[in-house]
């Protein structure tokens, strides 16, 4: 437990974008899963629980997949996990868009750039390994 | 629209981002052993595009020690072709040589025979 304090607390220097958002969707899918559509006007209007629960899972499972890649010092959990954050993401920025209409249109993008951001992480560590695997 | 198109909009939405992201989940499954290897805690950066410049320079490099090697292997048989001439040169200037020699001592023969026929005339001319 403290090796794992010790490295979360390494990767906030060393990359802290790269793991805040990632580690805070842990308690930011939790929060949705437990409340469901009551977390999201947006998806009270539409009436999506179910989706937003489901996004509230991938974004729970994209915390604790990232959180694991650091403790295990192992690049394919925060890769997968990273994967899980685009569709959670994804799937609430859509549904932001969808439900709120022109008051989502900050909100809504913004969760899908945050997709898209985790797309670019992965395709970035995925060429950093082949990289790595190549200098050997 | 009503809630409900758009609810149903949504869960369409779901169903292909779904689909497209175990397909990219199993994309990187199929990739772990390269990932394993990362270092996760920090940011090493593994620099890409000094990779991308060393693969090119090693690429050149292999390209100039091509061209070194069949420069070589050229200059090495201009040299054994110029040593065959000189050796075939030198051969055929010994032949001369001992051409010359034999011409040389036949001439000298020939040259006594003269002598000893001159000589053989005058005596005969001097008894008749």
């Amino acid at each position: 437990m403290r090796d794992f304090a010790r490295a979360v607390y390494r990767a906030w220097q060393d990359k802290p974008t790269a793991v805040t958002l990632p580690l805070g969707m842990v308690l930011i899918g939790a929060n949705a899963m437990i409340l469901g559509d009551r977390a999201s006007r947006a998806f009270t209007d539409l009436g999506g629980s179910t989706i937003i629960r489901l996004a509230g899972l991938a974004m729970f499972a994209c915390g604790v997949l990232v959180a694991s890649g650091i403790a295990l010092s192992d690049a394919t959990y925060e890769v997968i996990g990273l994967a899980l954050g685009v569709f959670g993401s994804a799937i609430y920025g859509a549904g932001v868009i969808l439900g709120l209409g022109t008051q989502g249109l900050i909100t809504g993008p913004e969760n899908l750039l945050i997709a898209l951001a985790f797309l670019g992480r992965i395709a970035l560590l995925l060429r950093r390994a082949r990289s790595a695997a190549r200098e050997e | 629209m009503s809630a409900d198109t758009l609810r149903f909009v949504l869960q369409v939405l779901a169903v292909m981002l779904g689909g497209g992201t175990v397909q990219l989940g199993i994309f990187l499954l199929r990739r772990r052993a390269e990932l394993r290897q990362l270092d996760t805690a920090s940011d090493v950066a593994v620099n890409t595009v000094t990779d991308s410049l060393i693969n090119r320079l090693q690429e050149d490099g292999a390209i100039y020690r091509e061209r070194v090697k069949s420069l070589e292997s050229r200059i090495q048989l201009l040299e054994s072709r110029s040593d065959a001439q000189q050796k075939d040169f030198a051969e055929q200037l010994r032949i001369a040589h001992e051409e010359n020699i034999r011409l040389t001592t036949r001439v000298a023969q020939l040259q006594t025979d003269l002598d000893i026929s001159q000589r053989q005339i005058r005596e005969l001319q001097g008894r008749a």
